[in-house]
């Protein structure tokens, strides 16, 4: 029976249904998503703290100005971007290396793919606590170790003084996401066809000028995508640092988020920290448009100068 | 010699991953005496349980577990269906408004949890949730809509056609499809989404944190979390070993059994663009 | 599917906790661990004189920041955990402008109120009204080397100018430093900051305005005599500006410094019989200068009631009780805290007690603004910027005080006080 009339029907049954399907999932963003970045904009413009007896109160970029002059708030800026940067870009090499090393077969393959994934697995807010016993100045075993391989003469407190505190809270850091970076790009590198390879080692090409010509222009969209991704997580980092330092010593690494979580749950500074996460979501963003707008049009020209190697050397 | 120096360096690279974790273990059977140490006893001469033993009694951690387990499943569940539905639909059917949503879900991936918490706190407050496994089992179930949905999507698109009309023919309607037939052929997929949002609803720490103040309430990485605090004299790391080993292996077991699986998923999402 | 619907509706049933069981009404207070065990041995007294009220210690972290965050969040979820409130001074002005805290004032009469010193009921106090019964009171103290002064042939300073002259005549570093405070950025900076501030006839926060006294001479004045403690005259040492109270006392305390600002804890531990410095420390209230006078930090804790509690009068029964002078000795003989009674002071032959208490009448409270948390974060990074010669005083001033004003305002108009939510404050 598939008239025309039925079809039209069929149609608008399964149109019906999508929608159908779509409801549960578009109710939950609605809620979850949707009204909360609502909120949080509306709630900027307002004042609504123990001043106001925790009314909401109107005024305007009272907020946006106060938090201009917030010294603290740039600090706790500060200190997240040079975090972000640090982190970042030594996780984002060594995941390169870890995942250049994996990509070989070896024996126990298996096994060290699923050793370095434990990172990951683990709750941030529960490891911090490990590492913060690691890092600890008496009886930690980082400060035992170095001093055994003849690194430190002297146990460092190095949760008790601002910049040893950043080391370790990078370092912290840094041994959870490799493992995240590293998988993305071995995925990424199990994608470059073998072809490639043969194709420039028939000229005579170097390990090193196979990597620059061939695997790191291929690997670029894994790249940029997991360094995007993974700036913007970074920016907005808390369970680690707010378990493992609590933002101390003095402050030393306290990050935005840690910032914002105790403005409005500490000083129940409701409107000042509306206005607070619309301004890190702003930075935040002008500064991945930044990184990565000029990068990715290098990547659309370095892919392109690839492609046209390959093709000379097939031609040949 | 490459091959060695290379095996050496993947076997230092192991050691790195699985240290901390190995420590905590360690730390835990060893006595307070021993612990505090200097310098640093690495194998317990005298090897003791009761630091697990306190765990359980000092605080209701079995009960931290329960919660997390509580939660974690139901997230995973509900997630799963919801997300196999928009998803569906997704890969099927051409519906106004579908793109909307699925720009939506992609954005929620790239906001960091501390935008949504102050909004969602005060819906909690407002409808008297606190302390209810509710307040945080409807936001990891929005949280992991995007990642699910997009592995998902891509896997159904893989399903042919074929298999749908057919059915059809012999009278199934839209959703018998989808239940019947599809999600048994997704199983895979199915697992590979599953495991993952039950490892992130499983770490998630700023909303379990806020929302439930109860002790009773507690997920394990809020209980975990509450176990420290105070000054650096009193704290009982013994014990907080014993929490952080308990606390993190059903998740190690989660890993070894379905390593495959989780990497699949993870580079699926992330080779989407 | 059906199971699904089943877990769901386990969930929205939660169970709620029961507190009290057939006949008992069970208290709930959060306060830092009972080393001592006095407050265990003290709640159970009161449960023999009282056989239907039993008070439930919950266990918190010792550092207090830490429990006000505890009882904050559960306030602010709006589950009433707790029904007595162990709150320090400097909670009082938050969580009463939050609306928790029960008013207490008309519980007694002003006589009543009376027996207690009077700079620890203004910090029970927020906009007039007494939210909190103080079980004890903590002012700083000026400690001196009583010896080296006596030798020297000089006085306890009454100014800040003797102070220094004192200090910079008899000391020789780094064996010997003249004046050791807490200069680490932390609460404790505020505190010693505040006292100069005073001093020097300065003022901070006026809570009935919202006026910000931080950039007036006076308050110049006073950072500047901090800093050049530290950069001019060098009478303190430069790591004082990492300094809290227990690195301060360890310096004093080995014989190492002349003149050391800290709490009274710092007398029963300097006269112990290992103590470098046993018999040879005597104390006074904090300097002035000609406008202003001596000030001394107000600290300590008492018991409030929360508004969410359900027994309500059974919390106040502890509070008389825990308030009387019996407990209040058997407290103050376990862990040397300083009583905030009146009666125990003069009732007491111990000539150190009445040097502390007369101290304890100089006491000013920090502002008592609810957003003093924050206040005192801005005010702390200044005077760490200034000390650490990052900023001159005038400007660090100048940066605190318009950031605070800023802090303060609530509308894009007002440029002080606002239309309140509470009735106007009743002028002290």
């Amino acid at each position: 029976m598939r008239t025309p009339a039925h079809n039209k029907k069929m149609r608008l049954e399964d149109q019906a249904f999508g929608y159908l399907m779509l409801w549960p999932a578009a109710i939950f963003v609605l809620v979850v998503a949707v009204y909360p970045v609502l909120r949080i904009l509306w709630l900027s413009f307002f004042t609504q703290n123990l001043g106001t007896g925790l009314h909401p109160q109107f005024s305007g970029t009272l907020n946006y100005v106060r938090l201009l002059k917030d010294g603290h708030y740039w600090q706790t800026m500060m200190t997240t971007t040079v975090f972000t940067f640090i982190a970042v870009s030594t996780e984002l090499l060594l995941g390169l290396w870890f995942a250049l090393l994996l990509n070989e077969k070896f024996h126990g393959r298996s096994f060290a793919r699923t050793a370095t994934l434990i990172p990951w697995a683990l709750p941030t807010a529960v490891l911090a606590l490990a590492w913060a016993w690691i890092f600890n100045d008496q009886s930690g075993v980082f400060n035992d170790l170095m001093m055994r391989l003849g690194l430190l003469s002297r146990p460092v407190a190095w949760l008790g003084s601002g910049p040893t505190a950043m080391f370790s809270v990078i370092f912290a850091d840094v041994w959870k996401t490799t493992p995240f970076m590293m998988i993305i790009l071995l995925a990424g590198l199990q994608n470059i066809p073998e072809d490639l390879y043969e194709a420039v080692q028939i000229d005579g090409a170097r390990a090193w000028n196979s990597f620059r010509l061939i695997t790191l222009p291929m690997l670029m969209p894994s790249i940029m995508l997991a360094l995007l991704f993974r700036t913007i997580q970074s920016f907005g980092i808390f369970d680690l640092i707010f378990v493992m330092t609590g933002g101390g010593p003095g402050g030393a690494t306290e990050t935005v988020a840690i910032y914002n979580y105790r403005t409005f749950l500490r000083y129940l500074d409701f409107g000042y920290g509306a206005a607070m996460i619309v301004v890190t979501f702003l930075i935040t963003s002008g500064i991945c448009l930044l990184i990565y707008w000029p990068l990715s049009r290098t990547r659309g020209a370095r892919a392109l100068a690839t492609e046209r190697a390959v093709e000379k050397s097939e031609a040949m | 010699m490459k091959k060695t120096l290379q095996q050496i360096l993947i076997w230092l690279a192991v050691v790195w991953c699985l240290a901390p974790f190995a420590w905590q273990i360690i730390t835990s059977l060893k006595t307070n005496a021993e612990i505090a140490h200097i310098p640093t006893i690495y194998a317990p001469v005298h090897p003791t349980w009761g630091h697990y033993q306190e765990l359980f009694s000092r605080k209701p951690f079995a009960r931290y577990l329960w919660n997390s387990f509580l939660i974690s499943s139901v997230s995973t569940v509900v997630c799963v269906l919801v997300s196999a539905m928009a998803a569906y639909s997704f890969s099927r059917l051409k519906v106004r408004g579908a793109r909307g949503l699925q720009v939506g879900l992609i954005s929620i991936s790239f906001f960091p949890t501390i935008i949504f918490f102050f909004p969602l706190y005060e819906l909690v407050r407002r409808t008297g949730m606190a302390n209810n496994p509710i307040a945080l089992i409807v936001p990891y179930i929005t949280f992991n809509l995007p990642f699910a949905t997009l592995i998902l999507t891509a896997f159904f698109r893989t399903i042919s056609l074929d298999i749908e009309e057919a059915a059809k023919v012999d009278g199934f309607n839209r959703w018998q499809i989808l239940m019947k037939i599809i999600m048994p052929l997704s199983a895979p997929a199915l697992a590979t989404t599953a495991i993952l949002i039950f490892i992130f609803c499983w770490n998630e720490f700023l909303l379990a944190l806020t929302f439930m103040t109860r002790d009773s309430a507690k997920t394990v990485t809020a209980g975990v979390a509450s176990l420290s605090g105070g000054s650096i004299y009193e704290i009982p790391w013994g014990a907080i070993a014993a929490a952080v080993v308990v606390s993190t292996l059903p998740l190690i077991g989660l890993v070894v059994v379905f390593q495959k699986r989780i990497i699949q998923g993870l580079t699926a999402g992330a080779t989407k663009g | 599917m059906g199971l699904l619907l089943l877990f769901a509706a386990s969930l929205v049933g939660c169970e709620k906790r029961a507190e009290s069981t057939e006949g008992v009404v069970v208290l709930n207070v959060l306060m830092e661990p009972d080393t001592t065990g006095i407050w265990r041995k003290l709640f159970a007294e009161f449960h023999e004189r009282n056989p239907g009220i039993q008070i439930h210690h919950v266990e918190g972290p010792t550092a207090t920041d830490a429990r006000e965050d505890l009882y904050t969040t559960s306030f602010l979820s709006g589950e009433s955990a707790y029904d007595l409130v162990y709150a320090d001074v400097v909670w009082i002005p938050k969580f009463a402008a939050a609306g928790w805290l029960e008013d207490l004032t008309d519980r007694w009469s002003p006589s009543e109120w009376d027996r207690f010193i009077s700079g620890s009921i203004e910090g029970s106090k927020y906009r007039g009204r007494i939210y909190r019964v103080p079980t004890q009171i903590d002012g700083a103290v000026l400690f001196y080397r009583k010896d080296l002064l006596a030798k020297a042939g000089e006085r306890p300073p009454a100014t800040f100018d003797d102070l220094a002259q004192i200090s910079q005549k008899l000391q020789h570093p780094p064996q010997l430093w003249g004046f050791v405070w807490q200069g680490k950025q932390y609460e404790g900076l505020a505190c010693d900051f505040l006292e100069v501030l005073i001093g020097y006839g300065g003022f901070w926060i006026n809570p009935d305005t919202d006026q910000v006294g931080l950039d007036q001479p006076a308050g110049v004045a006073a950072l500047t005599f901090l800093t050049d403690c530290v950069q001019k005259w060098k009478i303190s040492p430069p790591g004082v500006t990492t300094y809290a109270e227990e690195q301060s006392r360890q310096l004093f305390q080995s014989g190492r410094a002349i003149f050391l600002r800290n709490w009274p804890y710092v007398w029963p531990l300097s006269q112990r019989e290992e103590s470098p410095i046993k018999g040879k420390v005597g104390l006074a209230p904090m300097p002035k200068s000609d406008d202003g006078r001596p000030a001394s930090t107000l600290g300590g804790y008492g018991f409030a009631i929360a508004k969410s509690s359900h027994h309500q009068d059974a919390a106040w029964k502890f509070c008389e009780f825990i308030s009387a002078l019996p407990q209040i000795r058997r407290i103050n003989q376990a862990t040397a805290i300083q009583p905030a009674l009146k009666s125990f002071y003069e009732n007491s032959p111990d000539p150190v007690q009445q040097a502390i208490y007369r101290v304890l009448q100089t006491t000013v409270p920090r502002p008592p603004v609810p957003q003093y948390a924050q206040a005192s974060d801005i005010l702390q990074r200044y005077v760490s910027a200034a000390l650490t010669g990052r900023l001159t005083p005038k400007q660090a001033m100048r940066g605190a005080a318009s950031e605070t004003r800023l802090l303060l305002r609530r509308t894009r108009t007002s440029k002080g006080r606002d239309s309140h939510a509470f009735p106007m404050a009743q002028l002290r």
